[in-house]
């Protein structure tokens, strides 16, 4: 087992080396760079530029680029934005914050719902219920994000303009005078902020993996041991929980690794369409504004935290499941 | 009396797929979808980029079709009326009046309209249209752009370019998938040899060995550059920084040795299936939307429309293949091994022959039904993209680009004109009924799960 992890981990260098060499490549490879719309400045010299440029140490060679960046990463120094002036960290971090109020009460919300969803649908198979389901689960799978965040902002204005009660409100994280709240009365309005995000958010998950819970429940339950429980007497109840539950949820403990640089990665288009203030609008400011370092530094943590997640998620497997043997 | 049982794989898959009502729903909605695409010009009763300066329509509510004659009260031909366009005092805002007095027009069908022709697959030139109504009346079954642009013709025509992105799309990426993947299954194990021994160099060797050698000599250098200019570069001067860098030093030094010690004696080898599966690694480890947005970056935003439209497609298919390849590799794998493959073997067929005649088959529903699969995603990417104004762009149209319209200018966009959010039902649409048609295939190509 020992092994196993350190040989995972020696495989995990060349992967963290080739992902950061491909993102800072193809950030590299967009035209321009940071200073070039500096350039269209008539009020900026170019000896300005020029000075920046050294600077910023964008007028190296790309590889001693990425070898500097890398220097530093090593330091866990994950370099400076150029467009706020400050340690990457520094600017990503409030962001990744503010993502995560969305991000980790979805994910609790996905994992309570879409599990009992998926039992519920492969105890009750082709039932009207299990139906039911089944299609609203796919159609949380069709629709976009974005446009179920639209469509959601159009009732709760239009609730607005009828009856003139404002039930959630439809964009932004916090409402005018949050810097004069209490405390309380601040997250109580962060939480009020988030509701809808939330529920968008998860909208398109629940489907899938309702829909995978199923698929592994029916399939347990299809295997001779549980004809063997059942045929021995024990209750229904014992028979799909501690028997088919308990094999159903195996692979998904493999997912849970997965979870990890999702956390950080943001809730998506969600937080574009409704105005929150978290990873997705920001990654996409830097983007535009080729704020190399951000971007960089970005995809690196999410790199390394994808890696200890699938890291973890071997890990968990080999403890749960006892069939699993590393040698 | 009941049929005898269909004895072929296929009529038996048809069968079962009849089955599932809601595949045979969906695969009749798609092809009412691709009809309509294909057909674009036929089914919109105006040309996608028409408006009128005079009287201008802008952001006109879809047209209201009355049935009932207002002065008889009975039941008529459908019909509507002409709009006259206001300025609201307070909002600015333009709003439309119905305006009787111009007359009834009535809802033709097969009409023609000589001031706006089209063209079928870009040969045909037609300018028959399913219906419309007679100047100076208007029909806008989903109301108008802010330029007046008929949003029902753009609907029909964005659908063209969602459609068929998802496919094409799709087969990039399962094009990518199955070479890399069958590839990476099929010689797993065995490693290609990538440099020639100097004691080896006979024949065409003469030509290769000398060139391995110098690529890898190439290589070597590199690796001892990179690691001196990582110390060279180095800009910390305390002792981690020194152990760093001395670490990376040994590191660049180690491989050189490594490859010297290699190239000369035997033939560096390199396993395809390490290599592919490594890369599928790189490509996953980063969040599959930043990566689509990085890599749409690299490209400027205002470059040749339909060049647009194909990077689209490429980086679609570029995000796509890494799972397909592992899946596939791991199909191979398996098949690589059973008897009859063996067989095939023992009886001296080529690779080429076996990956034909017995891998590639193996792989076929797999193949069939997970492109069923993955299509709707590849039309989520890509509406998702153009939303975000990284897509295609004007003068094509796609359903992501027209639902942008409802983000841009606010809230009031369309909470005033709630019909922009048309085009998101029409992804709805296309997206759902390819998963319910992939569902259907999986189910009629899968023994184990009919039922």
């Amino acid at each position: 087992m020992t092994a196993y992890v350190l040989r995972r981990i020696l495989y995990l260098i060349p992967t963290f080396f080739g992902a950061t060499f491909l993102a800072f490549l193809i950030i590299q490879m967009a035209p321009g760079d940071y200073l070039t719309q500096l350039e269209l400045d008539p009020k900026v010299t170019p000896e300005t530029i020029a000075r920046l440029r050294a600077q910023f140490g964008l007028d190296r060679p790309v590889y001693e680029q990425y070898l500097l960046w890398m220097n530093n990463l090593l330091h866990l120094n994950l370099g400076y934005s150029f467009a706020y002036q400050a340690p990457v960290l520094e600017v990503i971090w409030p962001r990744v914050v503010n993502s995560m109020v969305i991000v980790i009460p979805s994910t609790l919300l996905l994992y309570l719902v879409a599990i009992p969803i998926g039992v519920y649908g492969a105890v009750r198979q082709y039932s009207f219920g299990d139906r039911l389901l089944s299609f609203l689960a796919y159609v949380g799978l069709s629709v976009p994000s974005f446009f179920l965040a639209l469509i959601a902002i159009y009732v709760l204005l239009q609730i607005k303009f009828r009856t003139g009660v404002q039930v959630f409100p439809v964009s932004g994280m916090t409402s005018s005078g949050f810097e004069q709240m209490p405390p309380l009365r601040q997250l109580l309005d962060i939480a009020w902020h988030a509701v809808v995000p939330i529920l968008v958010a998860v909208a398109n998950d629940i489907a899938g993996l309702s829909r995978l819970m199923r698929g592994q429940m029916l399939e347990v339950l299809s295997q001779d041991f549980i004809r063997t429980a059942r045929a021995k007497g024990l209750s229904e109840r014992v028979v799909l929980y501690k028997h088919a539950f308990r094999n159903a949820v195996i692979p998904f403990v493999a997912t849970l690794g997965g979870l990890l640089p999702s956390l950080i990665s943001g809730a998506g288009f969600v937080e574009v369409v409704m105005a929150w203030p978290g990873i997705t609008p920001f990654f996409l400011d830097a983007i535009a504004n080729q704020d190399l370092y951000v971007i960089a530094g970005f995809l690196t943590v999410s790199l390394v935290l994808l890696m200890i997640g699938n890291l973890i998620s071997d890990l968990l497997l080999a403890w749960v499941d006892p069939r699993i043997r590393y040698e | 009396m009941e049929r005898a049982a269909p004895s072929t794989g296929l009529a038996l898959a048809l069968r079962q797929f009849r089955r599932h009502r809601l595949a045979v729903w969906g695969g009749r909605i798609l092809l009412v979808l691709y009809l309509m695409a294909a057909f674009a010009g036929f089914f919109s009763p105006y040309d996608p980029n028409y408006y009128e300066l005079y009287p201008p329509k802008g952001n006109h509510p879809p047209t209201r079709i009355h049935f009932v004659d207002p002065e008889t009260g009975r039941l008529t031909r459908p019909f509507v009326y002409a709009t006259r366009r206001t300025i609201d005092p307070v909002t600015l805002q333009p709003r439309y009046e119905e305006d009787p007095s111009q007359g009834k027009f009535y809802i033709r069908f097969f009409v023609r309209t000589p001031d706006q022709p089209y063209t079928l697959f870009k040969v045909f030139r037609s300018d028959l249209r399913l219906f419309g109504v007679d100047a100076p009346g208007k029909i806008f079954l989903m109301g108008t752009d802010n330029f007046g642009r008929d949003l029902f013709s753009r609907v029909v025509y964005g659908g063209q370019v969602s459609l068929t992105i998802g496919i094409l799309s799709a087969l990039v990426s399962f094009a990518l998938g199955l070479l890399l993947g069958g590839i990476a299954g099929y010689f797993s194990g065995r490693p290609f040899a990538l440099s020639l021994p100097p004691k080896a160099w006979r024949g065409v060797g003469w030509f290769l060995g000398p060139l391995s050698l110098a690529l890898w000599l190439g290589v070597a250098g590199g690796a001892v550059f990179l690691a001196w200019s990582f110390a060279r570069l180095s800009p910390g001067r305390d002792a981690l920084s020194f152990l760093v860098d001395g670490v990376v030093l040994l590191l660049g030094v180690g491989a050189v040795v490594l490859i010297l010690r290699r190239v000369f004696r035997e033939p560096l080898r390199i396993d395809p299936d390490d290599l592919i599966m490594r890369t599928v690694e790189i490509i996953a480890a980063i969040p599959s939307l930043f990566l689509l947005i990085s890599l749409r970056a690299v490209f400027p935003t205002k470059i040749d429309p339909l060049f647009t439209f194909y990077l689209v497609v490429g980086l679609l298919g570029f995000i796509g293949w890494g799972g397909l390849a592992r899946v596939v590799r791991g199909i191979v794998l398996s098949v690589r091994e059973m008897d009859y493959v063996q067989a095939a073997r023992a009886l001296g067929a080529s690779d080429g022959r076996i990956i034909a005649r017995h891998v590639l088959p193996a792989t076929a529903s797999y193949v069939i039904v997970s492109l069923s699969l993955t299509i709707p995603g590849f039309i989520l990417g890509e509406s998702g993209l153009s939303f975000l104004g990284l897509g295609v762009t004007e003068p094509y149209t796609s359903w992501g680009l027209l639902l942008q319209a409802a983000q841009q200018g606010g809230f009031a966009s369309f909470t005033d004109r709630p019909w922009v959010l048309w085009p998101g039902f029409f992804i709805f649409l296309a997206v759902l009924s390819w998963n319910f048609l992939g569902d259907g295939l999986r189910d009629a190509l899968d023994p184990r799960r009919r039922r």
